[in-house]
């Protein structure tokens, strides 16, 4: 194996083995050694990675190949591997992934959204229909400077951890309620509002287009799209230049709302718009110091992909755009359960309905049959 | 004479359910699934009843279908039901401004419909 293939696989988080057809080792990488145990020109000391190398040097196998491995540990990691060829000569490589490290992290995510459903939501929620009681007592009572103090940074902490409660029940189990009738101007007036502050602090000037003709109304949860409205409009306000003009519109395209936020003289890398929906703001590249994005997009973004929409950022010439997308109208899926109560009153009703029919066509019939006076042709 | 009704219904289920209850009566049943087939086919045959649901996918919904058809002088006398899964008051009102001539919801009885429908036609006076 040449020097330069080496020093990729090394670079590599997969684990990776250069094997002969014969079985026996030619390389590892550091990873692969860390899931299995490997012996330089030895065969595969697993008997599981053994059999299968061989298998596939005697072209018993048809490659790619994929199997399983465990660790060799009290309590063992599985570790998705497969044969493949190697990308020079005849020889094999088997390349392995740590299956229940993956699952580690997926369950760990799992594990802190039902820790916030389950531990936090109430507490927060409690704690956010307290704070403006307390901070008029605090008023009321002229309290110390640093009591103040405690109460505003009490309420800037209320309103993160509601946002991570929003966003853990968009990512929960809890299905939204989709059939509310929205129209969207109306819903972006009411987002405006609440971000004006925002856009006051960072002297951020927002106009709003005059919208032509009648558009489309969208139907899902007014609760939840109104956030997620707001939280887009607060993430183009933030990513505004200090003194910055946003024009909003909206219009519809095809069979969908679509709603623009442009940002005039504003440029945004690729990785910015990638990290952007990153929940909490830690990208590949996150460094203590960066400056972190929230999770406004991440929950609007979760938001609309829940109603068959979208969230994304978009690079023009000499702007950028903050585009939210919706499908106009309902959703277009299948009511089974109302489907089904239709079919039970219809199965109820049907012998009245078969009742009715008869009784209207003997009606007719004894209409037909009634005695025809004499000298009057039925026909 | 038979009557023309238009049933506009998204949901095939619910679509064949009416047209299955309106075979008991005596009506020349057409259909259509979104909001903007719906009207067009109104403007074309110009029905006698048309059941409209609320809720459908695209351009148009229930109400914003029933407005342009009470809006159009060729159109308005057309009866209009709106078919809606629910029944606020909020909704019921939206369905009067539109200017919906009936409102049912779902599940509804199908006896109900074809009774509501058959006096709409004026089969029964």
């Amino acid at each position: 194996m040449n020097e330069a293939f080496r020093m990729l696989f090394d670079q590599v988080k997969s684990g990776v083995i250069w094997v002969q057809r014969n079985g026996v080792v030619r390389y590892a990488n550091k990873a692969a050694v860390q899931m299995t145990p490997v012996i330089l020109g030895q065969a595969l000391l697993d008997p599981v990675a053994e059999r299968t190398v061989k298998a596939a040097g005697q072209n018993m196998l048809k490659l790619p190949f994929a199997f399983e491995l465990t660790t060799q540990e009290a309590h063992p990691d599985t570790i998705r591997a497969a044969v493949i060829n190697a990308p020079v000569g005849q020889d094999l490589m088997v390349v392995m992934n740590n299956v229940s490290e993956e699952r580690w992290y997926s369950q760990a995510l799992e594990n802190l959204i039902g820790y916030v459903e389950a531990e936090m939501a109430q507490p927060i929620e409690a704690l956010a229909q307290k704070l403006p009681k307390t901070a008029q007592l605090v008023q009321q009572q002229g309290a110390a400077g640093d009591l103040k103090v405690m109460v505003q940074e009490a309420a800037a902490l209320s309103i993160k951890l509601g946002k991570l409660r929003d966003l853990v029940s968009v990512f929960g189990e809890s299905a939204l309620q989709r059939d509310e009738r929205i129209m969207l101007p109306d819903l972006l007036q009411q987002a405006m509002a609440e971000v004006m502050p925002q856009a006051s602090a960072r002297n951020v000037t927002v106009v709003m287009a005059v919208v032509n003709g009648e558009l489309p109304a969208v139907y899902g949860s007014s609760h939840w799209l109104s956030k997620a409205t707001s939280e887009y409009l607060e993430q183009s306000i933030r990513s505004a230049q200090p003194g910055g003009l946003i024009e909003l519109s909206i219009q519809s395209v095809g069979t969908r709302v679509m709603v623009r936020a442009r940002n005039q003289g504003l440029f945004v890398s690729n990785h910015e718009r990638r990290n952007a929906f990153v929940p909490f703001g830690v990208g590949d590249s996150a460094k203590p110091g960066d400056k972190r994005r929230g999770i406004g997009l991440a929950l609007a973004q979760r938001i609309l992909e829940q109603h068959g929409g979208s969230v994304r950022i978009e690079d023009e010439f000499d702007s950028v755009d903050f585009v939210l997308e919706i499908p106009a109208g309902a959703p277009a899926s299948q009511d089974a359960q109302l489907s089904v109560e239709q079919a039970q009153r219809y199965a109820r009703d049907m012998s009245q309905l078969m009742a009715r029919s008869m009784a209207k066509r003997v009606k007719l019939d004894d209409n037909n049959s009634a005695p025809v006076p004499l000298g009057v042709d039925k026909a | 004479m038979t009557h023309r009704i238009l049933i506009v219904e998204d949901q095939p289920d619910i679509c064949k359910l009416i047209r299955m209850t309106l075979e008991f009566g005596d009506f020349e049943i057409h259909e259509a699934n979104d909001g903007e087939t719906g009207l067009n086919m109104a403007r074309a045959i110009k029905p006698h009843v048309m059941l409209l649901d609320v809720m459908m996918p695209g351009l148009l919904d229930g109400y914003q279908v029933c407005t342009r058809i009470k809006q159009d002088p060729d159109l308005k006398q057309i009866q209009v039901v709106m078919l809606t899964a629910r029944g606020q008051a909020t909704d019921l009102a939206a369905g009067e401004a539109a200017g919906a001539d009936a409102y049912l919801v779902k599940p509804f009885s199908p006896l109900e419909l074809i009774e509501r429908v058959e006096t709409m036609a004026g089969l029964i006076a």
